[in-house]
């Protein structure tokens, strides 16, 4: 029998080895910790991999000194996972795609195309030079346009192309925010409402005018506006330090009202009566199972949809936001 | 004259029949890989199917990461250790790395005592290494008892992408259960060793084969190969 005796080698060798798991792993968690992004800290995070695994599997599985039969045999067929790895990345790149043709939510909403629908006299603008440095800036923070009925404009897009010329004849509103990031609007048949933030700020201008019904809301908002223009009205809620940052809001309304609130509280309040302050260290399920009772933690989602203009996604709670909480039966 | 007398010779052997000479048939005539103990082939070639297991969950994970449209959770922000109100992104996951490397590095040394029939110092090395492993599944018990409680499901989680869960339950699930699993065998492995079973050639209780230390390299490998998965895991689920 060959083999009898193994393979001997010195214990000094596994030390050294050893030691190296230990350095690449702590390497590894630097890149971590000291927040490498993008392309450097793939790079580092797979090298440190590679260079790790191929050091376990050459000393401590002894294949450095098999012969090369062993080798290829072991070695190579992994090889076919690459090309799986491949296959997939192309797949899956395809689903993105088609889920945000289909199904319009999600981060690069903004780059569809603008729609303006009918031929009306409203008209909106953005200076193009301050969007496109925000479109630059935000592009990839993602943003999300979702429009019901009339009078509709996807706000990315405003953003993205520095020009937005919404006009909605027949019911007589138009809604118009050049807003990245994350801008939310709903245009029922004969209401404006715009929830948008930060970005919509940076770009700076908005005018909005409709002409038929005779209301306009316009708001360069910051920080998480609601805009709600419910028929006949237009209200607008939005941040001082919008107002004040922007100052090139051109509002017009005709005719019907224009309310300006700079608390978006209070712009919650008038909808639902039940709010609640996020605390430190809170989640949307430890507020669910404190709001709803425990067990049902997994109804955090309701209050994510209640809450889509202030939160970007369901992890990203800061402390003090004020949350509407709606009701569970419904 | 020389022809007829080697065909009779090669012939002389009677070939079983039925089952026993179909596996004969296919086993006897060659061996592909001339230096190994056939254990040692056959192990390796078990970890080459598990590699592509353990393949198969990483893809579908980089499937559903890639085409989800709602943003993954941060893990730095999800695997945190909070001590004393001080937050530690990571640094379970650090414990953990770590204790597996160590284990590793015992392992490795049990297998060069065994390669030189170094009896008690094997069997200790390899119980510690199953001490180690024993260590780092209740540290994932932990950490799977936190995010349980956070309210981490397979089908959603407070954080983000709802795939996030599913992934990170079968992913670990099944590093876990092979590490579990590594446990056993390692202390079954070590009782062997120290009793001496290798050095006397006592007959297996389960298969009746008399053992030796090979066993001891073929465990080896198997634990090594726990520890190269994890590196994956960790570079590709916990830190990408």
């Amino acid at each position: 029998m060959v083999h009898k005796e193994g393979q001997q080698h010195p214990i000094k060798l596994y030390l050294i080895v050893w030691g190296w798991l230990f350095i690449l792993s702590t390497c590894s968690f630097l890149v971590d910790y000291l927040g490498c992004e993008g392309f450097l800290r793939w790079f580092l995070i797979l090298l440190f991999m590679i260079v790790k695994a191929g050091l376990i599997v050459a000393v401590f599985m002894h294949m450095a000194w098999e012969r090369l039969a062993l080798m290829y045999a072991i070695l190579a067929p992994p090889g076919a996972v690459l090309l799986f790895v491949a296959i997939m990345a192309f797949e899956s790149d395809y689903t993105h795609f088609t889920r945000l043709a289909f199904f319009g939510t999600g981060e690069e909403a903004a780059t569809l195309e603008p729609h303006a629908s009918g031929s009306g006299t409203g008209t909106a603008t953005a200076s193009p030079d301050q969007s496109k440095k925000a479109a630059k800036k935000h592009g990839l923070d993602g943003s999300k346009a979702e429009s019901i009925g009339d009078g509709v404009v996807p706000s990315g897009s405003a953003a993205a192309t520095g020009e937005a010329g919404p006009t909605a004849p027949a019911s007589g509103n138009a809604a118009a925010a050049p807003a990245t990031g994350e801008a939310n609007k709903t245009v029922p048949a004969g209401d404006a409402m715009v929830h948008s933030d930060t970005a919509a700020a940076a770009t700076g201008e908005a005018g909005k005018t409709a002409p038929a019904s005779g209301n306009a809301a316009s708001a360069p908002a910051t920080g998480e506006a609601e805009k709600t223009a419910p028929a006949g009205d237009a209200m607008v809620h939005s941040d001082p330090a919008a107002a004040a940052a922007t100052g090139e809001a051109g509002k017009t309304a005709p005719a019907g009202v224009a309310m300006v609130h700079s608390d978006i509280a209070a712009a919650a309040k008038a909808l639902e009566a039940k709010f609640y302050t996020s605390k430190p260290g809170d989640t949307l399920w430890k507020i669910a199972e404190t709001e709803y009772g425990p067990g049902h933690g997994g109804k955090y989602h309701l209050i994510f949809e209640a809450n889509k203009a202030l939160l970007s996604n369901p992890g990203k709670l800061s402390p003090g936001q004020v949350l509407r909480i709606p009701p569970l039966s419904g | 004259m020389t022809e007829p007398a080697l065909t009779d010779t090669l012939e002389a052997p009677a070939r079983p029949g039925g089952w026993q000479g179909f596996a004969a048939d296919w086993s006897s005539d060659q061996r592909a890989f001339k230096n190994v103990p056939w254990g040692k082939a056959m192990v390796w070639i078990f970890l080459l199917s598990d590699t592509f297991i353990f393949s198969c969950f990483l893809l579908s994970y980089m499937t559903v990461r890639m085409s989800t449209t709602v943003p993954w959770p941060d893990t730095s922000e999800v695997f945190i250790l909070t001590i004393r109100g001080t937050k530690y992104p990571l640094l379970l996951i650090a414990i953990m790395t770590m204790i597996l490397i160590t284990s590793s590095g015992t392992m490795a040394m049990a297998v060069n005592c065994g390669y030189s029939r170094d009896r008690v110092k094997t069997a200790v090395l390899l119980a510690v290494t199953a001490a180690f492993g024993a260590t780092f599944v209740g540290t994932q018990a932990f950490e799977w008892t936190t995010l349980i409680l956070e309210g981490v499901r397979p089908w959603s989680n407070p954080w983000g992408a709802d795939q996030f869960g599913a992934c990170f339950f079968l992913i670990t699930g099944f590093h876990g259960t092979h590490v579990t699993i590594g446990v056993i065998f390692l202390l079954l492995i070590a009782r062997k060793v120290w009793r001496g079973d290798y050095d006397r050639h006592a007959r297996g209780f389960f298969t009746s084969r008399k053992g030796n230390y090979e066993i001891v390299e073929t465990l080896g490998l198997y634990w090594h190969f726990v520890d190269l998965v994890w590196v994956f895991i960790f570079a590709l689920f916990y830190l990408w």
